[in-house]
């Protein structure tokens, strides 16, 4: 399932103010992060769920200052 | 903020493998002494790939059947890249589907992994030296 943008859980204005890098990755090996279109006109990051009914973790990571 | 580079060299006897590559990469970690920011692993090869998954061999056999239907190695003229007389055009595109690198969040000095994540070499055109880049950023 692709039910969930990641992009609205995360505050993107506030991480775009910021001279950093960063990722966001699936911590299980049985789900995906990726980007792409939520019926908008913009780039969404998606959580892909292959094998859920159960808790997982996506993680992001931001370095810089 | 720091950097740092090396290479893992690889002489893989067959023409194709899947080699658990984790320890490696967390001794470059060490090394690095580097304690926040990001890992990236590439391959530095067309024919190879830099993968994160499960060290569960039925699970890798899953993977070579996978791939082998997707890509088949033969017959080799199915294939035009092998017209220049390569026989490896399969390795090109089981790479294209098991990925060129990774990128792995580094948190107290160590690989910010889930449960099960281990990072894998993925050979599909071996018998000859082939390197993996290892590069990492951060404080």
């Amino acid at each position: 399932m692709f039910d969930r943008a990641l992009s609205d859980k995360l505050d993107l204005e506030t991480i775009e103010s910021w001279n950093c890098e960063g990722l966001v990755n699936a911590m299980h090996i049985t789900a995906s992060v990726f980007i792409n279109d939520h019926f908008d006109p913009w780039e969404q990051i998606f959580y892909g769920e292959f094998d859920g009914r159960r808790r997982k973790r996506v993680l992001v990571k931001i370095i810089g200052e | 903020m720091k950097s740092f580079r090396k290479e893992l060299w690889f002489n893989i006897p067959t023409r194709r493998e899947f080699r658990n590559i984790t320890r490696d990469v967390e001794e470059c970690l060490r090394e690095s002494s580097i304690q926040e920011g990001l890992l990236l692993v590439s391959a530095m090869h067309i024919t190879a790939s830099v993968f994160i998954n499960d060290n569960e061999s039925g699970l890798h056999h899953d993977y070579e059947v996978w791939l082998e239907k997707l890509a088949p190695h033969e017959p080799i003229s199915q294939y035009w890249h092998n017209r220049t007389g390569e026989d490896n055009a399969d390795a090109h595109m089981k790479r294209q589907v098991m990925g060129r690198e990774v990128v792995v969040a580094v948190t107290n000095g160590k690989l910010d992994f889930g449960p099960w994540e281990q990072i894998f070499y993925g050979e599909f055109d071996g018998r000859r030296r082939k390197r993996v880049l290892v590069k990492i950023i951060g404080e």
